[in-house]
């Protein structure tokens, strides 16, 4: 059997239960930005295609597009907290996957920096471009269709993780992009972008002093709820959808409790949207309801996030505890073998294993078993870079014993501080000896360098 | 050994953290750490002058400081973390487990700043009149917002190269007060603000009228401000350098250089100092005649400051060779506390990934491979940076390659290359390993795909 992934020995900073508890929070406060970041930057492309037909729009999406400045930076920076925590909880489960569709991973770099600066872009470009409505538009559709595929990249990741089991058959990122769970959970993690920018909509035109031009703030607070609305409510056909895609081995009883929950409590705030739309549309603010909106969609949020790490836990539980195994039992066995112990087999032994080939026959000239000092040190600290009659990494012992002759002190020296004579040649380094054994590894190199010289008339000479 | 490998045939796996993490230090040490506080002065010069001028062109400094550190300055901090988790999962892994509560403090600081840096930005039009001395408040606050968060990721950096009592504590704060830590910072805040200044210069040339008084006013003072911090970073570096240890230092020839060119490494010194004088005379031409500091010249004095930087990083980073986190873990990612069994037992018996557990006669090649992946390619390509084909050339010259030697080589690769991990596996591994890099150099066996 293969040997299991490692858990790192080193212990983790706190406990498990705080991390994780943690880990959801963070994961939460990161997400909310995201959503709006990516669900505000679509609902802005949207009125800004609006704007074509009805100008009035342009300001609106100019409007929102400000938001998102705020928030696609504070999303990236609070996506930091969540990233220590998992880290640290998930290690071997966490980077198994960023490694197994590595290449797609690390793009995430580049890919939100260009997203980031196209938003730049596009934000002040807004006067200069008036003219060029099309090439305006499109800055931004760049833009976020960058931010529509990192959420797959991200997903991807967190989603392979789940199933150390399908680890081996992955090959790259689209291999686990395919996996059942992915493209449901997009559509998913989409609606909620774009619901909670509706209801941020409704909330950022309804503030005091909010005045467009040509738009009624009455209405534009309407289309929020109504964007809100409709796509909470595709979220009963997208939920559903991640559910039954799910490999069913993290399923558990404390989960569906959590997702009833968080479904429970969706159900207020989507009728209280619809009667925001019903609303009378003469009082200010962002409706009366709008809070207990935002409240039971926080719930919703938070019980959802639970599910999610339910699962994630339970899918994980019992490979985390193989990984916390190999842990102890590799440490047990690192420590026996520091101690000088016997160590126990790991294993039957392959048929046809090699033993280690055995160092005498080296085919670079052979030297004979070592009966001085001189020659343990040099099989020791030497003999890789040097034999007697050829040249190896540096030169042949003739060599050295021809340009020492009778002068081992000059050796030594050499040894301790080397220069450098061939730019042909690799640089020798330094090799700290003590004095005793240098002298003895010089008088060696002079007494087997002179004799290969003797028995090989005339001197080999390099080219 | 406990994960999936990633490797970049042709970069090389270091090389991706390299440019993220320098990309991301000069943007930080230039654009925030430094050039914040040079905002912050030009603004308040401007409010005490009452020149909407200079408080436009201070807005508009900041402004590219804005879209660069929140873009590619985020991003590459972000970049950092994620690209070693690629290729060092372990070491970044076990940092992270050490200093949790200094990366949490680190990031509640750095949330700080990114709402400071929004606010100081995006407010600048609006907080005028009455509010502009609170504008300015804002503005040194985010200034010391930004020098924090590179305070505690220096302590970081410090520890991966001294960590001090660290080994013996393994505690947090043992880990953060480690010897270079100060050195390493008294450093960097006064390189930060020198460069900064030299993006003041170019800035000014870019947004001013030639010849106008703003202009000359500005490009004297970035001048003058870089030729008063430059010393201090000159100190901070000398510091710096009489805290690492005299078992580090002796890579200093090569982290310089190449391990080819350690003989000529002063010649890379020589450069430094070079274009350290580069920034001076540019410095100082900008305080004496300020009409004569043009784009290039301006350009020329941030790129010298940059090389700087970048090549301070690449030497501090070559000099923990062999360890990632010194007398703990080896860069190859294997823990020294573990050589002991892995020695004995070998390397493949113990990972997850690889297709084999032990050498045979079959799979000696394959073994050979494996065995380079696991233990070598974090720093060794085949054929592309630090790529063994080269290597075996220069070593041993053109193929073929006697195995053997190879593999007698490698067992005492550590003694000879101060920077290289003694080799983590057994002998029949080493021997997969001489086997298969030999196999480099046939045309039989090329690419280690026959037998």
């Amino acid at each position: 059997m293969d040997p299991s992934p490692k858990d790192l020995p080193l212990p983790l900073p706190l406990s498990e239960p705080a991390l994780t508890g943690l880990l959801v929070l963070f994961f939460i406060l990161h997400i909310v930005f995201v959503n709006v970041t990516v669900g505000g930057g679509l609902i802005a492309l949207g009125y800004q295609f609006r704007a074509l037909r009805e100008p009035a729009y342009d300001q609106l999406a100019r409007s929102i597009c400000r938001i998102i400045t705020v928030t696609k930076s504070l999303a990236v920076v609070l996506g930091v907290g969540p990233l220590l925590c998992i880290n640290l909880l998930y290690t071997v489960p966490f980077y198994s996957a960023n490694l197994l569709t590595g290449a797609v991973w690390i793009l995430i770099i580049p890919l939100v920096t260009a997203a980031f600066l196209l938003l730049y872009l596009h934000k002040f470009s807004w006067d200069r471009l008036a003219q060029h409505r099309g090439l305006h538009i499109t800055i931004l559709a760049a833009a976020m269709a960058i931010l529509l595929f990192i959420p797959l990249i991200f997903l991807t990741n967190i989603n392979l993780m789940l199933f150390p089991e399908k680890w081996r058959d992955i090959h790259g990122f689209f291999d686990a992009l395919m996996l059942a769970n992915v493209l449901p959970r997009w559509l998913h993690f989409m609606l909620a972008s774009v619901s909670a920018s509706g209801l941020l909509l409704a909330w950022w035109t309804s503030r005091p002093g909010f005045s467009i031009p040509g738009l009624a703030t009455t209405d534009l607070r309407r289309q929020g709820y109504a964007i809100a609305l409709a796509t909470s409510g595709l979220q009963f056909i997208a939920g559903p959808l991640v559910l039954m895609t799910l490999p069913s081995v993290g399923l558990n009883l404390r989960l569906h409790l959590a997702l009833i929950l968080g479904i429970v409590f969706a159900l207020p705030a989507l009728y209280w949207m619809w009667r925001e739309i019903d609303a009378p549309s003469a009082l200010p603010g962002p409706g009366r309801r709008f809070w207990w909106i935002v409240a039971s969609l926080g719930l919703t949020v938070l019980f959802m996030a639970t599910a999610r790490h339910l699962y994630r836990d339970e899918a994980l539980a019992l490979h985390q505890a193989r990984f916390a195994i190999a842990r102890d039992a590799y440490a047990e066995r690192s420590a026996l073998a520091r101690a000088g112990g016997e160590l126990p087999p790991l294993g039957p032994a392959e048929p046809g294993a090699v033993p280690p080939i055995s160092q005498a026959s080296s085919s670079a000239g052979a030297i004979a078993a070592p009966t001085d000092r001189g020659e343990a040190v040099f099989k020791l600290k030497c003999r890789a870079c040097h034999v007697p009659s050829k040249r190896l990494v540096g030169p042949p012992l003739q060599e050295v014993a021809r340009i020492y002759a009778g002068n081992p002190e000059g050796i030594a020296a050499w040894v301790l501080k080397p220069g450098r004579k061939r730019t042909e040649y690799p640089p020798m380094a330094p090799v700290k000896l003590p004095p005793d054994d240098l002298k003895a590894v010089a008088e060696y190199v002079l007494r087997v360098g002179g004799s290969a010289t003797a028995a090989a008339a005339p001197p080999p000479v390099r080219p | 050994m406990d994960f999936p490998l990633f490797h970049l045939a042709y970069f090389g796996d270091r090389t991706l953290i390299a440019v993220i993490a320098i990309l991301h230090v000069l943007i930080n040490h230039a654009f925030a750490v430094g050039f914040i506080p040079l905002v912050v002065v030009l603004e308040r010069q401007a409010a005490a002058r009452g020149d909407a001028a200079g408080d436009a062109l201070a807005k508009r400094f900041m402004g590219v400081a804005f879209v660069l550190t929140t873009t590619i300055g985020a991003l590459t901090g972000v970049g950092i973390w994620l690209s070693t988790a690629l290729i060092n999962p372990e070491a970044i892994g076990s940092l992270l487990r050490v200093f949790f509560w200094a990366w949490f403090t680190e990031w509640l600081v750095f949330i700080s700043e990114v709402a400071l840096i929004l606010a100081y930005y995006l407010t600048w039009d609006q907080w005028t009149g009455p509010r502009k001395a609170a504008h300015i408040r804002l503005g040194w606050t985010l200034a010391a917002f930004s020098w924090i968060t590179m305070a505690i990721i220096v302590a970081i950096l410090g520890f991966m190269l001294t960590p001090g009592s660290w080994a013996s504590e393994r505690g947090l704060f043992s880990g953060l007060l480690n010897p270079t830590y100060l050195p390493q910072l008294a450093f960097r805040t006064p390189l930060a603000l020198a460069m900064a200044g030299c993006v003041g210069l170019a800035l000014s040339v870019l947004f001013t009228e030639r010849d106008s008084d703003l202009r000359h006013r500005t490009v004297r003072f970035c001048g003058l401000w870089t030729l008063v911090f430059l010393p201090f970073a000159a100190a901070g570096l000398v510091w710096w350098w009489a805290s690492v240890p005299a078992d580090l230092a002796q890579n200093l020839a090569t982290a310089l250089a190449t391990q080819q060119a350690a003989a000529q490494s002063y010649v890379v010194l020589w450069t430094l100092l070079g274009l350290a004088g580069i920034v001076v005379a540019v410095a100082a031409l900008a305080v004496i005649a300020p009409r004569r500091i043009g784009l290039t010249l301006a350009v020329i004095a941030l790129v010298a400051t940059c090389l700087e930087l970048g090549w301070f990083e690449r030497t501090r980073e070559f000099l923990r060779k062999p360890w990632s986190v010194p007398g703990y873990l080896y860069a190859n990612r294997f823990r020294a506390e573990d050589y002991p069994m892995l020695q004995r037992d070998g390397i493949l018996a113990h990972a997850a990934w690889s297709p084999v557990r032990q050498v045979t006669a079959g799979n000696r090649l394959v073994a050979g491979r494996t065995v380079f992946d696991l233990a070598c390619a974090t720093c060794h390509t085949v054929d592309g940076l630090n790529g063994m084909r080269a290597i075996l050339r220069t070593m041993y010259g053109p193929p073929p390659w006697d195995a053997d030697a190879i593999a007698a080589y490698i067992a005492t690769i550590h003694d000879s290359r101060f920077y290289m991990p003694p080799f983590p596996g057994n002998d029949t591994e080493r021997e997969a390993l001489g086997a298969w890099l030999a196999a480099l150099g046939s045309p039989l066996t090329v690419a280690g795909k026959a037998p």
